[in-house]
């Protein structure tokens, strides 16, 4: 379903694609139901579609206030199950954090001399300090990633604003707070075994929301039939 | 000040939207059409689509896809047993209703006259 939902995701105008992705961002955030979600995307670009075949604005149909019609999807919505809901915040710490470690290593080697740790094959060896400042600095990336999906209907001027100077914030914290607090050590790390370690727990976390998700959507058809 | 038609036009837009399904099985922008020809002027396909799932979901109704001329596949909805005594019941408060508001403009309307 969901790549038959990328066919004509294709064929849809930039303007049309664009609204679709502001409500597909907005009810993701708003931990709906992940099933449930696909089958309103789908129905909404259908919709769409068949307003570029009769010529009509999509615009028009969604009406002058996009987040109060995303709200009433919402609230007929069924919401994600407490469990699937960590998953899914989970999925996005997952992803960073096996994407972090890796991206300090490759700048490591392309600017040696701004990094503080040494490289050896597949060997990554740093300050524990070093990481963990960075890992503080992602940790508000994806409080933040989620923040600004979630109002995505707000000026972005505002959204990003705030985003930004939260972010400053922690910056300055952080590094002021390991520099006096932290017993630091020096750490070796195996870039590879760490990449496949995260990779497959973020298998796992995705295929056990999945799992979740449809039993969810299960559950209410039964009750429905 | 005008009246806030949106608000009176919540609740009624649901029985409306359940009757027409219940006279036979279709699609959004069918609906859409019914409701329009009836008077309806200013709502859209994305002021019953919110209604269509809330019907869906408290089980009034049952979807399913069916191919269409126009693009990806098409989602009909008919009306289930639970959605027929729903309808009975919003048919019943209706009639009541309009009845009681009736009486009283009415009523206003011919002292006004007088």
């Amino acid at each position: 379903m969901n790549n038959e939902r990328m066919r004509s995701a294709r064929e849809l105008t930039k303007e049309n694609r664009h609204i679709i992705m502001k409500i597909e961002q907005y009810l993701e955030a708003r931990y709906i139901n992940e099933v449930a979600g696909e089958e309103i995307l789908s129905d909404i670009v259908g919709m769409a579609l068949e307003c570029q075949e009769r010529g009509e604005s999509f615009a028009d149909v969604i009406g002058t206030n996009p987040e109060a019609f995303c709200r009433e999807l919402i609230k007929n919505s069924p919401r994600q199950h407490f469990h699937e809901r960590i998953l899914s915040v989970l999925h996005w710490f997952l992803l960073f954090a096996m994407l972090l470690l890796p991206g300090l290593y490759l700048i490591e080697i392309l600017f040696p001399t701004y990094s503080p740790g040494f490289v050896k094959n597949f060997e990554y060896t740093v300050r524990f300090s070093y990481i963990l400042k960075y890992y503080i600095i992602m940790f508000v990336l994806v409080i933040g990633w989620y923040f600004v999906r979630m109002n995505s209907y707000k000026p972005s001027r505002y959204v990003f604003g705030t985003y930004f100077a939260v972010f400053m914030l922690f910056f300055l914290f952080t590094d002021g707070l390991l520099k006096f607090v932290i017993r630091d050590h020096v750490i070796t790390v195996n870039v590879l075994i760490w990449l496949i370690t995260f990779a497959v727990l973020l298998i796992m976390c995705d295929l056990a929301r999945r799992v979740i998700a449809m039993t969810i959507a299960y559950a209410k058809n039964k009750t429905k039939n | 000040m005008t009246f806030d038609k949106s608000q009176l036009m919540r609740g009624t837009l649901e029985g409306c939207i359940l009757k027409i399904i219940s006279e036979k099985t279709t699609y959004g922008y069918e609906i859409l059409l019914s409701l329009k020809k009836q008077g309806f002027s200013d709502i859209s396909e994305g002021t019953i689509y919110p209604l269509l799932l809330r019907l869906e979901k408290q089980g009034s109704i049952v979807s399913k896809l069916q191919s269409s001329p126009l693009g990806p596949k098409r989602k009909y909805y008919s009306i289930t047993d639970e959605g027929r005594n729903y309808l009975s019941s919003f048919v019943a408060t209706w009639t009541q209703i309009s009845r009681s508001v009736a009486g009283i403009i009415i009523k206003e309307e011919e002292t006004n006259n007088e």
